[in-house]
């Protein structure tokens, strides 16, 4: 199946045409499936209000009504909401690449006493269960006065990301040959020195896919935002399309659809287009 | 150098006895006060900053300006580290001035000549370098995820519940009692953490696995040269990927929902009857399983598509030659080569999946309800069920054990992971 021979390819016995055919069908199938809830959502923000949303893909009577609603109803904010989880996510991103960096160039380039225990207790840091550290953090953030704050939530968002990024930084790091650096090293460069001029500007895809990562992770994160903001002011995407789905009206519906369509929408854009980017950054360790 | 000969034995216990001594021993004058210096500082500070915060850890009982029971035992629980830090000191310590003291025996042994190389080669100076690069992210995780687990854990062995909540009332240390409870054969808690566990277990292994399968189905078709417009096919598959997951997860909220919910209305128009999604037992399963098949295939396309492509093609085109059929090359080629490499991502995601909280928190909230039972729902897993028991319930100390429990869950499961994927044997390799 994985592989077809150029012999094989023109004996065009029926077998073979079934089995295409075979092939495409799964693939349509999948792509209706994966399609349907999409476009779906997609119409429902265009449904008005009045009535049961269906399960119709064009809407009778579209409307950018709820569109207009999310922007001008003091209930949605959706540019509120928005904003806040931009400056959330963009934010812990910029500090979890910004302390990363450094440590992963360290465990990559460096060889020094508990080294190889740090790691592997980065690695057992990621295998605990959230749950165990929410009492402590919320109490630890009550103590510093960050309750209710985005400050709080950046804080537990970049040291959350802290573990995962060295690690795929530190196996970009590995791969980036040592050589360049080492005959600057001999041309008097300092170490800090090889590290911002030499290995960053080389290692810059795992830069911007350490950033997205980082980025995309608290983008939707709805668990932590809920137990750190109060405040319906402060409230992230999230915790916005949460009080528009737990309400259980129906007639709400439209409008969370065109909430979720306005959220969703740069990320799939910005995914998309960076897709190659995030798989190999993923996958680059992993398989060689 | 003060001393030709020092002796390695002599170096330690000085230096064991006090940090530095050793090391003055041997003729390192300047390492050796700097190391006194900061037993000194430590010792200050265990009799002063620290003490309160030690004495709370082990009592719980209110001290000085520590009077929540929750503060009390972070306070004790940031000290502790800090002396086992200073430990961990003390012990390199030790073991510098012995090392030091045979290397600079070892380079008093040499010839004349050869000693001319800088000592400093024979011992030389542990830099602070590396730790300056990583101080930042460590004293970064070091307050978000390790004292915060730490805490986490310890509450597994208090009473921290309703009746015993700060800032009014305070909480105790009760020992192993919470697991007791959880795991005493026949209680209504045993009863309830066998069916949540068994659903937990399920939903992992079968997520996990239906998953891979269309994931593997998918890239298969789509590495087939038969087929035409991959990159239309592909871009449309990836799509669940790009969608946050909170997103989708509301979405399909909607999409099964029995009132509004159009997969109900299909079904209808199809002449099947509506299913009850959320409110029986087995199709709120069915439903939660969909959600994250949808929400999951995606990846595992991605990672199967990019490790078939790992494949070289002479493996196929020897095996044609010998007269495999297109289904041989697959069994006997493909999937074991495939999951040779794919197997580690596999246990890691299923892992994460055992602890997909996500999913079934903003899908079903862990419902339908169960008759008799200690708060979990029929697709309450294991994590959706510890968070429903500490902030619904307020039972802070048994929720804490339970996390215990997943937690050694995840260690197991992980540990093959490492196993498989050689992560430690590499680890060891590189130094």
């Amino acid at each position: 199946m994985a592989v077809t021979s150029r012999q094989e390819k023109t004996q065009r016995n029926p077998g073979r045409v079934l089995g295409t055919v075979l092939m495409y069908l799964v693939l349509i199938m999948a792509c209706i499936i994966v399609l349907y809830p999409l476009i779906w959502v997609l119409s429902c923000s265009f449904k008005s209000t009045a009535g049961l949303v269906g399960s119709s893909l064009i809407p009778a009577n579209p409307t950018l009504a709820n569109y207009k609603k999310i922007f001008t109803d003091p209930n949605v904010n959706f540019g509120r909401w928005f904003f806040n989880t931009l400056k959330l996510s963009a934010v812990s991103a910029l500090v979890a690449l910004a302390l990363t960096t450094p440590a992963a160039y360290a465990f990559s380039r460096m060889r020094f006493a508990g080294r190889r225990q740090t790691l592997i207790g980065f690695m057992i840091c990621q295998m605990f269960p959230g749950f165990m550290a929410i009492v402590a953090l919320y109490t630890l953030l009550g103590w510093a006065g960050l309750i209710d704050t985005h400050l709080g939530l950046i804080v537990l968002y970049a040291g959350g990301a802290i573990p995962f990024s060295i690690w795929l930084l530190k196996g970009y790091f590995d791969s980036v040959p040592v050589e360049i650096e080492e005959s600057a090293l001999i041309d008097g460069a300092t170490k800090f020195q090889a590290f911002t001029r030499i290995l960053l500007p080389l290692a810059r895809p795992v830069l911007y896919v350490v950033a997205l990562i980082n980025f995309l992770g608290p983008y939707a994160e709805y668990l932590l935002a809920q137990v750190v903001i109060n405040s319906g002011s402060k409230w992230t995407l999230a915790m916005g399309m949460r009080s528009l789905t737990v309400s259980q009206f129906a007639t709400d519906w439209p409008i969370f659809s065109a909430v979720s369509v306005l959220t969703a929408l740069p990320i799939v854009i910005v995914f998309l287009s960076a897709e190659k980017y995030i798989v190999s950054g993923l996958t680059r360790g992993a398989i060689k | 150098m003060a001393r030709a000969n020092p002796n390695p034995v002599v170096a330690g216990v000085l230096s064991a006895l006090l940090a530095g001594a050793g090391q003055v021993y041997n003729g390192q004058r300047k390492k050796g006060v700097t190391y006194m210096a900061v037993e000194a500082a430590f010792l200050i500070l265990l009799f002063t900053v620290l003490r309160d915060p030690l004495y709370g850890l082990v009592t719980l009982n209110p001290v000085g300006k520590f009077l929540d029971s929750r503060h009390i035992l972070l306070a004790g629980i940031i000290a502790a580290f800090v002396v086992a830090a200073y430990a961990w000191f003390h012990i390199a310590n030790i073991v510098d001035a012995a090392r030091s003291a045979s290397s600079i025996r070892a380079f008093h042994a040499l010839p004349e000549d050869a000693r001319r190389i800088s000592p400093e080669y024979w011992a030389p100076a542990r830099t602070l370098g590396p730790y300056i690069y990583i101080a930042p992210s460590i004293l970064a995780a070091f307050f978000v995820i390790v004292i915060p687990l730490a805490f986490g854990i310890l509450l597994a062995f208090t009473n921290y519940n309703l009746y015993h909540c700060p800032p009014a009332g305070r909480f105790d240390w009760v020992g192993l009692a919470n697991f007791l409870k959880l795991l005493k054969p026949g209680s209504s808690w045993q009863n309830q953490l066998t069916m949540v566990l068994g659903w937990n277990i399920t939903y992992a292994l079968l997520g996990t696995t239906l998953a891979f399968v269309s994931g593997l189905v998918l890239a298969l078709i789509l590495q087939n040269r038969r087929i035409r417009f991959k990159g239309v096919f592909r871009a449309i598959l990836m799509l669940p990927w790009a969608v946050p997951a909170t997103v989708s997860i509301m979405v399909f909220f909607g999409l099964f929902n029995t009132t509004f919910g159009p997969i109900n209305d299909i079904l209808k128009s199809l002449g099947l009857k509506a299913v009850p999604w959320f409110q029986d037992r087995t199709w709120a399963r069915v439903s939660v399983l969909l959600t994250h098949v949808w929400i999951s295939t995606p990846f595992n396309l991605s990672i199967i598509s990019a490790a078939l492509q790992s494949i070289p093609e002479e493996i196929y085109e020897a095996a044609t030659v010998d007269g495999a059929s297109p289904w041989q090359s697959l069994a006997k080629i493909t999937f074991p080569l495939l999951m040779s490499i794919v197997a580690p991502i596999l246990v890691l995601t299923l892992a994460g999946n055992f602890n997909n909280f996500g999913i079934i928190y903003l899908l079903t909230g862990g419902g339908p309800a169960v008759a008799g039972s200690r708060g979990a729902g029929a697709t309450d897993i294991l994590m959706t069920w510890v968070y429903d028991l500490g902030f619904r319930q307020l039972q802070w100390s048994t929720a804490s054990a339970l996390a215990v429990l997943v937690f050694i869950f995840v260690v197991i499961f992980s540990l093959i992971n490492f196993r498989l994927s050689g992560v430690l044997r590499q680890l060891r390799e590189e130094e």
